[in-house]
């Protein structure tokens, strides 16, 4: 028996030895399809991606009602998201923004914290490692991303993206972090591409100087104490200078000119319209070109448009009603009949109120249609469909409040249900370049130019008054009027001091941290180098 | 107990008995007395049957007997209860003294476990097997059903009641903080392959529960279930048995050389067991003009804007979406057996309707089970392989829907006055809802699964003691599925947009107008590579060593391709056009990023069991197992197990002392550690670029330090079987500890190409609880049999040391975007309810809420406590068995109510429950998540009861016929005011799972089932 064993046992483990030696593998990740390994080795160079993917990244302000479009104009003094009996409850998530009740635990403050830090790394990773002009654009979006993160933020993180990815990122104070976008910038300029007029949507020297300018408009804002940061802010007459040199160094390209007719710079043909677009998220229609969607901007429409209506909408948010009493009849800006729009959609372009009109269904049968006769609409309860001037922030019926019509949508896209209207979203605009130019003028720069000559050319090709003199509460309106809906109304607040006022549907002032984003909780316990904002 | 039952089997077995009488008039008298063969003492109770014939008795409280049997009657068979049978000559004598000895046949009962089979009275850690007389019965579409509700430890919630859908297994709680918290199933030695199946792409917006993995398998297929609970069982799979292990086995060839051939069909009639209570449309105009007039409009205008949302009929909207269901299910086996040969073959065809239209499974399976000995019996080669062909087809149904509703929010909510055609035989549609009879019609949703599992074995007795044994395993998936949407689909409410791919739109291909087809295919493959030693030897008697090692290598790969098209090559715009729904009836196609995933395990492991004079049992386990989606450093991890039992009545002492009470005890211990790694993709440690059409993008930073997620176990259990050995009872205590949680977390600062990465989480979550399995023979009668067994589990767990808050469980509906209900965090158990606390309404209808509405734990998710009854009731061919189970110590959230069932909704034209239209909610109360939809799970369910007769067969053609009728959730007593509480739609976040979510899901039919089995 033991003989036996002994016969059998040594080939037979040998057997299963040399087997088990010979199968064994290494475990080496096996990848295929679209997937290939991008080393980093601590310090090494990946293969940069892609300069229309990082493009892409503008994506994460574009991409919706809510983050980044949100936390610019919903806690401002022109938009609010009511609660509608069943409806736009979301957790509280407008409310708050209204209310100024945010914390580190708010959804919107942590996906754009996260939306933006993405977005950093991708720009970090062209920036340091192309050359040339790709570098320069690389440059100027993480500039870009890095003004809006210090804006929003106050903290900005960084760290080399060949690093390891467990690196815990070192984080900019907000005095810092504007500094190093202008050094940025400045370098970066010299290797970008003049404005051209086709070329709005990459960056241009004309876009890093607009950039440029903001940064110097808002310095002070950034260089504050960050323990009493809603100021009163100290403007420093040779940020002002900056601010007016770069501003005219926009100007004198005459391709972009303050355009005789608004809504140019926003309806779905502005791609080609306008003459005051500097910077823009394009829309992605090209068929050859992988970049991306783009700004796909149904939802400025549909978030703010009645479900009754066509384009259907979410029927969300409003205006507040004393913004809408803030224009002039008169003012295109406020109300519109547009050519080729109007007509076939029933909704003119501007703002909102009153009967609703649309295409109506001649057949009960079918649903309305592009094309149909413009009718009075009616609600979901089968009451006239009436927009009312006051909504509440949180009782509301389906018809409270005043609506939206900005980026006026394509009739024949709404028509074929596609979507696919072509309409390009703004960032960086020459009227705002215009007004920027007279407001440092105001606050201690000299130009030739008046801010009262700026303020009225803009206003007259809007086809609003005149004013008999421009002072810094009808300035800081005008940036309003012209700017809606564009992301600036927040910053702007800041930096003339009244952010934390109360307004409508908002009896009291807000604490003055309020003006500074909390960093998001889940990004503090990530990143020990980040300290949450003061107050928070 | 339903008399009516009982009379008819009463009846028949009465007359039977006049017939022997009359056919044997000349008999003889037999006396005797039966003892128990140990003590001499008298055996009461046993049974006593002459041979070959129906006549029998049943022994004293002295245990004497006297039976009259037929004058030709040569024997008795005498039995009882935990003893063997006997058969005593009685052609000579008319007194006979009997003696039985204890049956050692139940604890001799063999148990299938990893690498191995055991003898029950062997096995140390705590196993727990389900064999087909104990399975569940009726309409089975997947094997995980077989078990729900029949072993202590195991809850099984089915996530809705779609043919076919997937449901969640938990073993002794759950740990997992993300991904799947499936079990390992390994069938005949193969480990499964996770997914395989596909989503729908061109359906209504959001996600759908996927289809059971194991569905490929024929429930009349399997022989047993076992599942292996604790470490110490399941560490032999250390790698993969962190959620604990199933082992599936299946039938062997059985017949002897004349072989046996069996038949089985049955037919299911499936009916919904509960519909909502919607306002008829008198009410329901009542109430929304009610509704109007609270939210303060004028009297006058609220009656002119009720007249614009009449639409003249009253249609049941339920009655449009949901039907009888007829299901047919057929099975065919033929198998012998010789001593060198085994085979069985056997193939099966189901058709199973859902109870929603356009919803269903069909299957066919075969199976063929070889196995061949040679060379001296020294080599055994065996083939197991199943083929399996699965199509199902699905309705519109989705987990997430938004305000437009999938098919079951939409017939909810539609407008009872809402006609479903115009005149003109088109859909209607208004107010831009959707049309759930319009959606049943232009959607098309089917996919097909082709399953093959093929195990390959050959085993070598290389001496008497040891043996080798070399499996190769091929387990290969190719799923197909397709869906169309109508162009006829009004854009406004089904907004089909444009198709994406890698960032780019396709202009135009919108559904609108054009229709849109979509299909994928997804190719799994996996391969396994065993061999191990298996070393059986008996030393001087007393010591028995049994000991494994082996190698393992398993592969997995997957591979897939999708496509899309639109515009249809001819016109679809009128009722009376035809939808052609071929692939290739559109004009334009893109194809979607494929993707392709592989990663690759490898293990040693080593299994040495060591018994001592039968009375000391030692199980020590470990294996080493690599995993290639872990960094370079952390690849390998090794999973140690021990368990120790001792079995008391060996030893001499115990005979006088616990033998008086007992005929078995035992003590059991067993600590051990177990890993997981299945939640992680293949990829997680590594940077990753994805190129397509010459864009390159940088998509990933990976984590090279992850390493394996952690399991402790520790476990101490008695088992002991009645001196009379009618009760035996196990009882288990657990304690499971999981450490480095791999959890896709926040990337430092979220500075990365991805705001989330796979981490492993500091923290741990325990699960402990109690786990006891009765079985009672109660009455032993000659021809009256009952039998119960019962089982209950007690669940704690409980969350230490995290160090962030995890949300999770998204709530769905208008309103509620970013909307969730439940956490993960220290001090509270997984999946805690965290909500504001509702407290009624105030004057003005307007909901209350405690502190200032902020959220705070409200409750918790996982079940406290669950517990499965089973009765076995036989009377000569009769047989009942009735099964209850039920489940407590949880709340559901009602998602379905927070939706769809508010003041608000009425005030808006669409429909809702009596309660909503009878409480005094003001139409303006807002919807948000609160405890106001948080409702008690506790259930007890009937849910499965099988009445069953065996026809006494003459025929030589025919070996045996039996007939059966079983009922499945016949009856279920619940305060929770939905359809159902057990339910579990996943309303998961950024991959972190969520639990007991009720919302729209597909409703759990009752299902009565006729069917027979024929054997030749």
């Amino acid at each position: 028996m033991k003989k036996n064993m002994k016969k059998y046992i040594i080939p037979v483990v040998a057997a299963v030895g040399i087997l088990t030696v010979s199968s064994c593998t290494k475990l080496e990740p096996s990848l295929g399809g679209v997937n290939e390994i991008a080393t980093i080795e601590e310090g090494g160079a990946p293969t940069p991606p892609s300069l229309s993917a990082v493009y892409e990244q503008l994506n994460t302000l574009t991409g919706g009602q809510s983050n980044w479009f949100a936390l610019e104009e919903h806690s401002t003094d022109i938009v609010m998201g009511p609660t509608r009996g069943t409806d736009w409850d979301d957790l509280g998530t407008w409310r708050r923004l209204h209310l100024h009740t945010w914390d580190g635990d708010h959804n919107q403050v942590r996906d754009t914290w996260n939306g933006l830090n993405g977005a950093l790394f991708q720009t970090t990773l062209v920036a340091e490692t192309a050359t040339g002009q790709t570098k320069a654009e690389g440059q100027f979006l993480r500039a870009f991303f890095r003004y809006i993160t210090c804006d929003l933020f106050g903290q900005v993180q960084s760290r080399p993206a060949t690093a390891a990815a467990k690196t815990i990122p070192k984080v900019l104070t907000r005095a810092e972090a504007i500094d190093s976008i202008i050094a940025e910038l400045e370098q970066a300029v010299t290797n970008l591409p003049a404005y051209t007029g086709t070329n709005k949507n990459q960056a241009t020297k004309e876009a890093a100087w607009t950039l440029l300018a903001k940064c110097y408009l808002n310095k002070a804002v950034y260089k504050q104490d960050p323990t009493k940061p809603a100021g009163p802010y100290t403007f420093a007459p040779a940020d002002m200078a900056k601010v007016i040199e770069y501003c005219n160094k926009v100007s004198a390209n005459t391709l972009l000119q303050v355009d005789s007719y608004y809504w140019d710079n926003f309806k779905w043909d502005n791609g080609t319209a306008s003459s005051e677009n500097i910077f823009v998220r394009h829309n992605g229609s090209d068929p050859n070109d992988h970049s991306g969607n783009g700004a796909a901007l149904r939802w400025q429409t549909s978030q703010s448009w009645h479900y009754n209506q066509l384009p259907d909408g979410w029927n969300g948010f409003v205006a507040l009603s004393q913004f809408y009493d803030s224009f002039e009849d008169a003012d295109v800006r406020k109300k519109d009949t547009v050519a080729g729009y109007t007509s076939l959609m029933g909704a003119t372009a501007g703002l909102l109120v009153g009967q609703a009109y649309g295409p109506v269904s001649p057949d009960p049968k079918r649903g309305a249609a592009i094309g149909d006769p413009i009718g009075a609409l009616k609600d979901r309860s089968g009451n006239p469909l009436v927009f009312t001037k006051r909504a509440s922030l949180t009782f509301n019926n389906e018809a409270t409040g005043i609506r939206f019509n900005k980026f006026l949508l394509d009739p024949s896209t709404v028509k074929d249900g596609a979507w696919g209207s072509a309409n390009e979203f703004p960032f960086l605009r020459i009227s705002d370049v215009r007004l920027m130019k007279a407001e440092a003028i105001m606050r201690g720069g000299t130009d030739a130019e008046t801010p009262l000559a700026i303020v009225n050319d803009i206003r007259s090709k809007r086809r609003a008054t005149a004013l008999t003199e421009v002072n810094f509460t009808n300035l800081l309106a005008e940036r309003g009027r012209e700017l809606y809906m564009e992301g600036h109304r927040r910053t702007d607040m800041i930096r003339f001091g009244v952010f934390n006022d109360p307004v409508e549907e908002r009896a009291s002032a807000s604490a003055a941290h309020k003006v500074v984003y909390p960093i998001p909780t889940v990004s503090l316990s990530s990143n020990p180098n980040l300290k949450q904002n003061f107050g928070y | 107990m339903n008399l009516k039952l009982l009379a008819k089997p009463i009846l028949l077995g009465a007359l039977a008995c006049l017939f022997a009488i009359a056919s044997y008039a000349q008999t003889k008298t037999v006396t005797g007395k039966v003892t128990d063969a140990k003590d001499g003492s008298p055996m009461v109770g046993a049974s006593v049957v002459a041979k070959g014939t129906k006549t029998a008795t049943q022994t004293g409280a002295d245990g004497s007997f006297k039976l009259t049997v037929p004058a030709g009657t040569s024997k008795l068979v005498v039995s009882s209860v935990g003893f063997g049978s006997v058969e005593v000559d009685v052609k000579s004598a008319t007194e006979v003294s009997v003696k039985l000895s204890a049956a050692a046949e139940a604890l001799g009962d063999v148990v299938v476990i990893g690498y191995g089979a055991r003898k029950v009275k062997d096995v140390t850690g705590s196993v727990a097997q389900v064999t087909e007389k104990d399975f569940n019965k009726g309409q089975i579409a997947s094997p995980d059903q077989l078990l729900q509700g029949r072993t202590p430890g195991v809850l099984v919630t089915p996530a809705t009641g779609e043919p076919g859908a997937a449901a969640t297994i938990n073993i002794r709680g759950t740990g997992s903080i993300s991904g799947s918290q499936e079990p390992l199933y390994v069938v005949d030695g193969v480990p499964l392959q996770q997914g395989g199946t596909l989503s729908s792409n061109s359906g209504v917006e959001g996600g759908t529960t996927p289809k059971n993995p194991l569905i490929f398998l024929n429930p009349n297929d399997i022989e047993s279930i076992t599942v292996l609970k604790d470490a110490s069982a399941a560490a032999i799979y250390g790698s993969r048995g962190a959620n604990g292990v199933i082992l599936i086995t299946t039938k062997q060839g059985k017949g002897g050389r004349k072989g046996q051939l069996n038949f089985s069909a049955n037919t299911s009639i499936a009916n919904t067991a509960k519909r909502y209570n919607l306002l008829s449309s008198e009410d329901f105009l009542v109430g929304a003009k009610k509704a109007n007039i609270d939210g303060g409009a004028d009297p006058i205008l609220a009656q002119e804007a009720v007249k614009a949302i009449d639409n003249g009929t009253n249609t049941d909207w339920q009655d449009q979406i949901f039907r009888q269901a007829i299901s047919q299910n057929y099975n065919l086996s033929w198998g012998y057996n010789t001593k060198g040969t085994t085979m069985r073959l056997s193939g099966s065809y189901d058709d199973q309707q859902g109870v929603i239209h356009n919803s269903g499974l069909k299957r066919l399976t075969g199976r063929a089970n070889i196995s061949q000995k040679m060379f001296n019996d020294k080599l055994k080669l065996e083939a197991n392989i199943t083929a399996s062909n699965a199509k199902n087809q699905y309705a519109p149904l989705s987990n997430n829907a938004g305000f437009q509703g999938s098919l079951l929010g939409v017939a909810l909510k539609a407008n009872p006055t809402n006609p479903v055609y115009n005149s003109d035989g088109s859909f209607f549609t208004n107010d831009n809802q959707r049309n759930a009879a319009q959606m049943l019609a232009y959607f098309d949703d089917r996919d097909y699964v082709n399953r093959t599992l093929t195990n390959l074995s050959a085993t070598y007795q290389i001496t008497k003691n040891l043996s080798y044994k070399a499996v190769l395993g091929m387990d290969n998936t190719k799923t197909e599925r397709t869906s169309f949407a109508d162009p006829r689909l009004p854009d406004g409410v089904y907004g089909i947009g444009n198709i994406s791919v890698f960032g780019k739109e396709e202009q135009g291909s919108a559904n609108a107008g054009k229709g849109r087809v979509t299909r994928q295919n997804l190719e799994n493959k996996s391969s396994l590579f065993e061999q191990y030693l298996t070393f059986d030897k008996t030393f001087n008697n007393n010591h028995t060593i049994n000991a494994v090692a082996g190698y393992s290598h398993q592969s997995f790969e997957s591979n897939y391709a999708g496509s899309a098209g639109w515009g249809t090559k001819t016109a679809v715009a009128t009722p009376s056009d035809v939808f052609v729904k071929d692939y290739a009836n559109f004009n334009n196609y893109v194809n979607y990023v494929p993707g392709y995933d592989k990663n690759e395990l490898q293990s040693v492991f080593g299994r040495v069991n060591y018994t001592y004079k039968d009375k000391y049992f030692l199980t020590a386990t470990v294996r080493s197992d690599g995993s290639s989606k872990f960094g370079t450093n952390n690849k390998y991890a090794t999973f140690p197990a021990f368990a120790f039992k001792w079995r008391v009545m060996e030893e001499a002492w115990a005979q006088n002392t616990l033998g008086k009470l007992f005929s078995d005890f035992n003590i059991r211990a067993n600590y051990g550690k177990l890993g997981s790694q299945d939640n992680l993709g293949s990829y997680s440690a590594l940077n990753l670029q994805q190129t397509y059409k010459g864009v390159t993008r940088f998509v990933q930073q990976g984590n090279p330090d992850l390493k394996w997620e952690e399991v402790a176990t520790t476990g101490v259990g008695v088992d002991f079987t009645s001196k009379n050995r009618r009760l035996s009872v196990t009882l288990d205590y657990y304690n499971n500890k999981r450490t480095n949680m791999l959890y896709f977390a926040p990337t430092p600062g979220g500075f990365a190409p991805t705001s989330y990465w796979w981490i492993n989480l500091d923290g741990e979550v325990t699960n402990k609880g109690l786990e006891l399995g009765i079985n009672y023979k109660a009455i032993q009668g000659n021809k009256f049999k009952w039998d119960f067994s019962f089982n209950l589990t007690t669940v704690e767990n409980n969350i230490e040391g995290l160090p962030i808050k995890i949300n999770t469980g998204e709530v769905s509906g208008q309103g509620l975007t970013g909307s969730f209900a439940q956490v993960l965090k220290s001090g509270s158990p997984i999946f805690s309810w965290y909500l504001p606390e509702f407290l009624g309404y105030d004057g003005n209808g307007i909901a209350r809420y405690s502190s200032n509405s902020e959220s705070k734990i409200v409750g918790g998710a996982l079940p406290k406590m669950f517990a499965g009854l089973t009765n076995n009731f036989s009377y000569g061919r009769w047989n009942l068995s009735v099964f209850l189970n039920a489940i407590s110590g949880h709340y559901i959230y009602n998602n379905t109510a927070n939706a769809l069932f508010l003041k608000g909704s009425l005030k808006n034209a669409r429909n809702v429950t009596y309660d909503v239209f009878n409480s005094n909610e003001n139409p303006f109360n807002g919807n948000g998540p609160s405890s106001r939809f948080l409702e008690k799970g506790d259930f007890i369910r009937l849910a499965n009861m099988n009445l069953s007769y065996a026809f006494n067969v003459k025929s030589k053609a025919i070996r045996s016929l039996s007939v059966f009728a079983s009922g499945q959730n016949l009856a279920l007593f619940s305060k929770y005011s939905g359809i159902d509480p057990e339910v579990n739609v996943d309303k998961s976040i950024n991959g972190i799972p969520s639990r007991g979510f009720d919302y729209t899901q597909y409703p759990k039919p009752r299902v009565i089932t006729l069917g027979v089995n024929v054997g030749f």
